[in-house]
């Protein structure tokens, strides 16, 4: 009875230790930069993201190539590398950790961004689960991502700066492997 | 029963083990070379970010030299005198600004232009889209026009002094420096909304 107790237990802490991968199925990234005269947008869907959830929580790491970003203009996005550095720094890095998966309609995360070289944390940034379909989980949401914080000089145009505020929709769908 | 609950117990750690994907409560964190990204997409280039800088300090002279260069051109524009109408005296002076603020026109736009075609091309080189192409479709236009614009001037005013009306090609002279004129405004004008 000792032993069956012992392998019940010792079974119950090998599925606890086990481990469950998610995997970034889809997505598309889109920055917004505001200027006085025009507004410009730049879409990516080139990212990439691993999920890991174990005792200790969720730990989710996604990353686009900078120079995946595609405003519709040539000149503009090898500006766009050129004032993030994204030559030297070619990967734009989001970092989350969850206690779990979340399961209601809506969330919030602790996002660190790695992106021109900088670091900077965005704490309970809010998010929108839109689906829910094979086990996996879509959402949505928008990352207030601001220059200023990567220490990124903002471009100008006739004198006029563009906004410091550069928000980040966001829109993923993981799949659980 | 011993060896049984024995091996059972080694088959369930074993199997807690070798499931795929399956991870220690205690596993590092996620890096990048998780993600299954090629290795020259993670790699840092500073010599293609120093040439992104210069390319882009270029195309900020030229977008610069560009703005400037539009007064002297619509300046030409406006003093182009008229043969037609005018004495001599008043003619021999206005040619003389028209034929200065050409000059100037033309060595501005040189410069200008020289800022964008000795800028290094970034990696998307021969692709261009956007109204980044419409700016470098206009040169196609604007260029030629530049060039041919003082050319049939020359040959107009050289007309004009010799007493003869203005005929053959030199008649266009002032439709030429127009269309050069225009699509050279316009070509600015799509980058000015465009940076």
């Amino acid at each position: 009875m000792r032993r069956l107790l012992l392998l019940s237990l010792l079974g119950l802490l090998s599925v606890a230790a086990r481990a469950d991968n998610w995997v970034l199925s889809a997505s598309t990234l889109t920055y917004r930069v505001t200027h006085r005269l025009h507004k410009v947008e730049g879409t990516s869907h080139a990212s990439r993201g691993k999920g890991v959830c174990d005792a200790g929580g969720c730990r989710f790491l996604v990353a686009a190539p900078v120079n995946s970003f595609d405003s519709g203009d040539t000149n503009r996005d090898l500006h766009m590398i050129e004032t993030t550095r994204g030559a030297t720094f070619p990967m734009v890095k989001v970092s989350v950790h969850l206690p779990t998966i979340p399961m209601g309609d809506t969330f919030t995360a602790d996002l660190d961004i790695e992106f021109s070289g900088g670091k900077t944390g965005y704490k309970a940034v809010p998010f929108t689960v839109t689906s829910r379909a094979d086990g996996g989980i879509g959402f949505k949401g928008v990352i207030p991502l601001n220059v200023d914080d990567f220490k990124i000089p903002k471009p100008s145009l006739l004198g006029m700066a563009i906004k410091a505020e550069v928000p980040i929709d966001v829109e993923m769908t993981w799949s659980e492997r | 029963m011993k060896k049984f609950f024995n091996s059972g117990l080694a088959l369930l750690l074993a199997l807690s083990v070798a499931v795929p994907g399956a991870r220690a409560a205690d596993s590092k964190d996620l890096s990048l070379d998780d993600l299954g990204f090629q290795a020259d997409q993670l790699k840092s280039d500073p010599a293609m970010q120093a040439k992104l800088h210069k390319r882009s300090r270029m195309l900020k002279t030229h977008q610069i030299l560009g703005l400037v260069t539009a007064v002297p051109i619509l300046a030409t524009v406006m003093t182009a005198p008229e043969f037609e109408s005018a004495n001599t005296k008043d003619i021999d002076s206005e040619v003389d600004t028209h034929k200065m603020l050409g000059i100037a026109s033309g060595a501005m736009y040189l410069t200008t232009a020289s800022f964008a075609l000795a800028a290094p091309e970034g990696e998307t080189a021969g692709r261009n889209k956007g109204l980044t192409k419409l700016h470098k479709a206009l040169a196609w236009i604007h260029f030629p026009a530049m060039v041919a614009a003082p050319i049939l001037g020359y040959q107009a005013y050289k007309q004009a002094e010799n007493g003869e009306s203005i005929h053959g090609s030199a008649k266009y002279h002032r439709e030429v420096a127009g269309v050069a004129a225009g699509s050279y405004l316009a070509a600015m004008l799509v980058m000015v909304f465009n940076f």
